[in-house]
């Protein structure tokens, strides 16, 4: 302060505004890390969640029951969906297995079920009728929700959340396959496009452990 | 004399039934994934091991119990799961080639009889030397102490793929 009293007042203000400047600037900078520590997420869902829920459009597709499917059935609920097609043999068996045994690890948490459900989504809807996801779907869970519907709009809803499509060129009775992205959606109860799990990475115990520290931050 | 003619046919019979039926071939584990009754299209996968000394190359398999059977693979390209059909299998002398979720296996299409859990289904592995190797495949829901998170392989080492 002695330094200061010596000065003139000119030099004097300059100080001090650049003292509170200082202060100014460092106590946005402790808010700033304190407001990133409080939403940083855990390491573990960095690249699984997205930093920012992706709304979806209206759509109208049908369950296995005939039911409409329309975006008033992904609101209030988290959703798992998955996209695939009956006349794949492998992957798809393979990643309804998962998703079943995700949904079977928490049937201690009936609160917990209450509030998710499965869905199929056929990007094969030419093949898939509702009567095949009828059979199909809830051979894996029987609670699990088979979706298809006119082509256009299949191709529509699947293409919004970013799911890759490619049907291979028929062979000669007819018959064809698709390859198509593996993952599994999980959709918030806001009907947002919330996160996604990579089946290639992810086993079951892995996405039920995900998925439980997800609904404690965001539910 | 008819009695030794008979054995001699006999004997015959069973060392030429031997050298055709895949020397050297061993299937571990054949399985058929249960799947939904309407399903066309299923999986069977197992190991298949030589302990011969020549290559032996898987060409076809059949069975009753499909109208049509392919060998494929899962690949994961560009994030997008398919499958390419492959032509066949060539089966190093001493190497063990895995059909498992995800990575190899047949796809098995159109059932002509029902394909119920618990089941079997009888194929028919048949070689370039035409040497073939019958097997029941178990008709269950999941794989038995193999990897069946389902990782689609990126490569396969130990054989070659055609």
């Amino acid at each position: 302060m002695q330094l200061a009293k010596n000065l003139p007042p000119g030099r004097k203000t300059a100080l001090m505004a650049m003292l509170i400047g200082g202060l100014f600037t460092l106590a946005v900078q402790i808010g700033y890390q304190w407001y990133l520590d409080q939403h940083k997420l855990p390491d573990e869902l960095v690249g699984v969640v997205l930093p920012k829920p992706r709304g979806i459009g209206a759509f109208e597709l049908v369950d296995h029951m005939g039911k409409p499917f329309t975006m008033a059935r992904l609101k209030g609920k988290w959703t798992f969906m998955f996209f695939g097609y009956t006349h794949c043999p492998d992957v798809c068996p393979v990643t309804m297995g998962l998703m079943a045994d995700v949904f079977s690890r928490f049937k201690d948490r009936p609160d917990l079920l209450d509030q998710t459900q499965g869905v199929f989504v056929s990007i094969d809807p030419k093949r898939d009728t509702e009567k095949m996801l009828k059979e199909y779907v809830p051979y894996f869970n029987k609670e699990f929700i088979g979706v298809t519907g006119g082509v256009g709009e299949v191709d529509r809803f699947s293409t919004e959340l970013g799911v890759g499509v490619r049907v291979s060129p028929p062979e000669a009775d007819g018959s064809y396959q698709i390859a198509h992205t593996s993952a599994i959606y999980l959709i918030n109860p806001q009907g947002k496009f919330h996160a996604l799990f990579q089946t290639q990475f992810h086993n079951a115990e892995k996405i039920a452990k995900l998925f439980d520290m997800m609904i404690k931050l965001f539910s | 004399m008819k009695k030794i003619s008979i054995v001699s046919l006999l004997l015959g019979l069973f060392f030429s039934l031997h050298a055709w039926a895949g020397a050297g071939i061993n299937v571990v584990d054949p399985w058929v994934r249960a799947a939904p009754p309407t399903v066309q299209s299923m999986a069977a996968y197992m190991a298949i091991e030589n302990s011969g000394s020549a290559p032996m190359t898987l060409v076809e398999v059949r069975s009753p119990s499909f109208l049509k059977i392919e060998l494929h693979q899962t690949t994961m390209v560009n994030g997008l799961a398919g499958m390419v059909p492959q032509k066949n299998m060539v089966i190093d002398p001493g190497a063990r080639v895995e059909l498992k979720p995800g990575s190899y296996h047949l796809m098995l299409l159109t059932p002509q009889t029902p394909i119920r859990e618990g089941g079997r289904v009888p194929l028919t592995l048949v070689f370039g030397d035409g040497s073939r190797v019958e097997v029941e495949a178990v008709v269950r829901k999941d794989a038995q102490g193999q990897d069946s998170s389902g990782h689609p392989a990126g490569h396969a080492p130990g054989h070659d793929m055609h």
